[in-house]
């Protein structure tokens, strides 16, 4: 069920460094929004507050206009699914069995998980193009190919509003291309997608809207085109950079000007 | 596509009906081993008419028999509780006393022991309070830090060692009393009687269904408190929940018959070495890992053949147990990849 | 010649109607309820015929009170007096576990009728023996008190009564000569021993203590409680003139542990050590004081002996094993 999200002023603080400071975003259903921003600018705290992992200090957070807050985790898990990063359990797991998770808010035997879950499993490994590594052990895979695991898991959970961290880092062009058109038919769907992205040109190419952050704040939200110039890229990311964006095929060029190390300076190191 | 899910219950059957088969009849045989020499005969008939021949009727039904019982739901509740713990605890090396219970067990104990106001069926009530106390002044403690998983590995730890320090200066100064409770730490199912199984199993069977029942989402609980709960699942409340069940059912057999470790360290490594970290199937093949055990051991403990009388039960389980690991880990140690 | 028949009549008659009289007296005598050390109730059904000691110094005073013929299972330490080894060897007494290590289904296999029990070491033993059905009897054997009403109440279960009063009567003739004897001497201080590394000796509140005491000595430990370690320093400023090992088995041979004691720093300025008063006391030597059951009366004897030569006028030697009756004029 398609759902909106708003987030309404959240601080973050650890101590007196200021992680989210006034952060505010609204997402419609059946949008794609991408929140940009370089290292440490607090993206994945932000999903991190959406996914009820940590308390924001302050501010609210809304789901299909109730507060996030006021729901159990049964029915939370229903309307909101993430997928964050993962740490390692030291007991091997299959990868459907980590998919087959997902199901769970939807199981209705307590014990052994129904056909319908299975089903719902299957698909989502399907449709990632990832269903040789069904039988395979999770800790046996690549990063790229535990990601796929990980998404697939988040799908299955078929919730309304899904967030996803970082969902293409080490997947190779092809899979980085796959997975967000996956993530871009989910939201054509109905659904309710937000990503952190690192890849600026497929936030640019797939989102409706970007949303950048810098420092715990937002510096700028709205359509890619507009958002995404080469003042932006050299206030927030410090990099000197050319953007063009090619009418034809409707994606931006990015060119940054690289510097190049003087002779002299990495001498040490030979 | 692949219907495996499918032949994984087929496969859960059949494992769980061959050791079933199995089990039964270690236990059958465990009845016919004992320091006053009886043939099979004479043990099936001291069951069915009793009155033949009284002796042999008591012995056999009033001591061998319950004392099978009991040491085989013991191994049963530690193979499980084990399973659990190192589930929770996201730690392949946990067993069920991670938590101080056992030092505080010992403890209490040895209080009953060295304190002339308590009789000599104290033993058990103080066992069972003292490992209790500890385990919740551990969880007490962790949720005080706050740090989750280790962090309450960390509490469990400072607690146990506490809780043996104390012990230590207990059997310093009762010297002539340490040699019961150094017995008692041992392990031993020589004192076990009908009484002690059918309190532990009053005590011991709700929780292990509670535990076995959610035995799901204790699988899911594996990924972390955090993923667990945003995959709907009343993680934080769970977790105590898991963890003060398996407790109590270890604390209450512990309890009755010392401190019996290696069980619930291994016995579910053994069966994952096999079947792969599935709690669903995992816990209650560990459960009858750990009684297949135990009953092994306490046979050889009783057997008359052997010179040493009554060797301590947890140092016959590790002997048998820890080459039947190693051969394990040798054939399969590659998939136990971490 | 009538009346002397008649009188004899008469007394043939009085005679078997007192028979007839002990005869009721007997039979009556049974079931018989006692409480045991740990405030049991326990039931006698019958006079006891098949009899179980768990421990040494109930097999002693079993045999003392001339029950020999009724025990049928013994522990594996019980080891005295010689018949009871003949009986053994004959397989009429069979062994049912260590002290500790009882084995409930060994007892249960000889048949008995009664089972003796130490309290404190075999406490749990009895859930599980009464689950076979047996009679449990426990003692207690912690003072020279607990040792004389063991031998009563033994008596009394097994209808033994001349005997016990006999056997407490030895051990009360025993601790009197003796402790008159020595009253009016000064108290020797002793350090009484039972391992030697660490030094565990005995506080107040142990029947050897008592015993210590009633022989004329003053124990040096004696201000705790209970089995306690002493350190070297605690011994060379108490001072003992006499220094008694008492040991069941050594780990080294005697000339040995002489050799160690004087090594240890700063022993030799201990009179004990000086006046070489040390004594070593082992295999029944040890056993006669450390069993709490009629062998104390040996004990009480050995330490008087020791520890106040000049009343009793006897040099025991410095070891004292198995031959230790040859001293006592036995």
């Amino acid at each position: 069920m398609a759902c909106n999200l708003v987030v309404d002023g959240i601080k973050v603080e650890i101590g007196s460094c200021k992680i989210l400071d006034n952060v505010e975003i609204t997402v419609e259903g059946g949008e794609m929004l991408a929140i940009i921003g370089p290292n440490g600018s607090g993206k994945t705290t932000l999903l991190k507050c959406i996914s009820r992992a940590i308390s924001p200090i302050s501010g609210e957070i809304l789901v299909c206009g109730r507060p996030a807050k006021e729901y159990n985790n049964r029915e939370y898990s229903k309307r909101v699914s993430a997928m964050l990063p993962q740490w390692p359990s030291g007991f091997s797991m299959k990868s459907y069995e980590i998919v087959l998770m997902g199901c769970r808010n939807q199981a209705r035997g307590i014990w052994w998980e129904g056909d319908g879950e299975l089903e719902v499993a299957r698909a989502a490994l399907g449709v990632l193009d990832a269903m040789d590594l069904y039988e395979r052990d999770f800790d046996t895979l690549s990063s790229g190919e535990q990601r796929k695991v990980l998404i697939a898991k988040s799908l299955a959970q078929k919730t309304g509003i899904i967030l996803l961290d970082e969902p293409v880092a080490y997947l190779d062009m092809k899979y980085k291309l796959e997975v967000m058109n996956v993530l871009r038919a989910l939201a054509d769907m109905g659904k309710t997608v937000l990503v952190t992205l690192h890849e600026i040109d497929l936030a640019s190419k797939y989102c409706e809207n970007v949303v950048v952050l810098s420092h715990g704040r937002v510096v700028a939200a709205g359509k890619p085109k507009e958002v995404i110039t080469s003042e932006l890229l050299s206030s927030v990311y410090g990099v000197d950079a050319v953007v063009k964006w090619d009418e034809e095929i409707d994606y931006p060029i990015i060119m940054p000007k690289t510097r190049r190390i003087p002779k002299g300076e990495a001498s040490c190191l030979i | 596509m692949n219907p495996r899910p499918i032949s994984k219950r087929l496969r859960l059957t059949l494992y769980m009906a061959i050791l079933s088969i199995f089990f039964i009849g270690a236990f059958m045989a465990s009845i016919m081993i004992g320091s006053m020499p009886l043939s099979p005969s004479n043990v099936i008939d001291a069951i069915i008419n009793p009155r033949n021949d009284p002796v042999a009727s008591s012995i056999v039904l009033g001591y061998r028999i319950p004392r099978v019982l009991f040491a085989s739901l013991t191994g049963f509740v530690l193979g499980i509780s084990g399973g659990v713990i190192q589930t929770l605890t996201r730690n392949p090396l946990a067993d069920p006393y991670i938590t101080g219970m056992s030092s505080g067990a010992a403890l209490g104990a040895a209080i009953a022991f060295v304190v002339p106001f308590f009789p000599y069926f104290a033993v058990p009530a103080l066992a069972f309070i003292g490992g209790l106390s500890m385990l919740l002044l551990s969880i007490f403690l962790a949720k005080k830090a706050g740090a989750g998983s280790l962090g309450f590995i960390l509490a469990g730890i400072a607690v146990g060692t506490f809780a043996s320090a104390i012990l230590m200066v207990v059997l310093a100064i009762s010297s002539e009393k340490a040699h019961g409770i150094i017995y008692w730490l041992f392990g031993s199912f020589s004192t076990s009687t009908w009484g002690d199984f059918q309190v532990a199993l009053t005590v011991s069977a709700p929780v292990l269904v509670f535990v076995l029942y959610k035995a799901r989402d204790l699988n899911i609980l594996l990924l972390g408190e955090e993923h667990a709960a945003q995959l709907g699942i009343d993680s934080k409340r769970l977790w105590l929940l898991l963890l003060l069940s398996s407790s109590l059912g270890v604390s209450v057999c512990v309890s009755f018959c010392g401190i019996i470790g290696f069980i619930g360290l291994v016995a579910p490594h053994m069966v994952r070495l096999v079947i792969g970290s599935d709690n669903r199937i995992v816990l209650p093949l560990a459960g009858f890992t750990g009684s297949l055990l135990i009953v092994v051991a306490d046979d050889i403990v009783r057997n008359p053949l052997n010179p040493i009388a009554e060797m301590p039960v947890g140092s016959v389980t590790s002997m048998i147990g820890v080459p039947f690991f190693v051969y394990l880990l040798i054939k399969k140690g590659k998939s136990f990849g971490m | 010649m009538n009346h002397m028949n008649s009188t004899l009549n008469a007394l043939k008659g009085e005679i078997s109607s007192l028979q007839t009289e002990l005869n009721a007296v007997r039979a009556s005598y049974y079931p018989l309820v006692v409480e045991d050390a740990l405030g049991r109730v326990v039931t006698i059904k019958s006079e006891p015929t098949r009899i179980v000691s768990g421990a040494p110094s109930i097999t002693e005073t079993l045999f003392a009170l001339g029950l020999s013929s009724r025990v049928v299972g013994a522990d594996s330490y019980s080891n005295y007096p010689k018949e009871f080894l003949q009986l053994k060897d004959q397989g009429k007494i069979a062994i049912v576990g260590g002290v500790t290590t009882l084995d409930p289904e060994k007892v249960a296999a000889q048949k008995p009728d009664l089972v003796l029990i130490d309290a404190s070491l075999q406490g749990k033993f009895i859930p599980a023996l009464e689950g076979l059905g047996l009679t449990v009897v426990a003692l207690d054997t912690k003072t020279v008190e607990n040792v004389k009403s063991n031998f009563q109440l033994l008596a009394k279960i097994t209808y033994k009564l001349s005997e016990g009063v006999r056997v407490v009567d030895q051990l009360n003739t025993a601790i009197q000569n003796v402790s008159s004897k020595v009253s009016s001497f000064t108290p020797t201080k002793v350090l009484f021993l039972v391992w030697h590394d660490p030094m565990y000796s005995t506080g107040n509140g142990t029947y050897l203590s008592e015993l210590i005491l009633i022989s004329g000595g003053e124990n040096i430990a004696g201000d705790r409680t209970g089995w306690v370690v002493v350190n070297p320093e605690q011994v060379i400023a108490a001072n003992p003139s006499v220094l008694i090992l008492s040991s069941m088995s050594l780990t080294m041979d005697p000339d040995q542990m002489f050799a160690y004691f004087r090594s240890l720093p700063g022993f030799e300025h201990v009179d004990a050590i000086r006046n070489n008063r040390i004594y070593i006391l082992t295999e029944d030597a040890s056993n006669a004081l450390e069993r709490a059951g009629p062998r104390l009366v040996d004990g009480i004897y050995i330490l008087g002996y020791i520890l106040h030569p000049e009343v009793f006028k006897v040099q025991l030697p410095n070891v004292l094993g198995a031959n230790y009756t040859s001293y006592l004029g036995r």
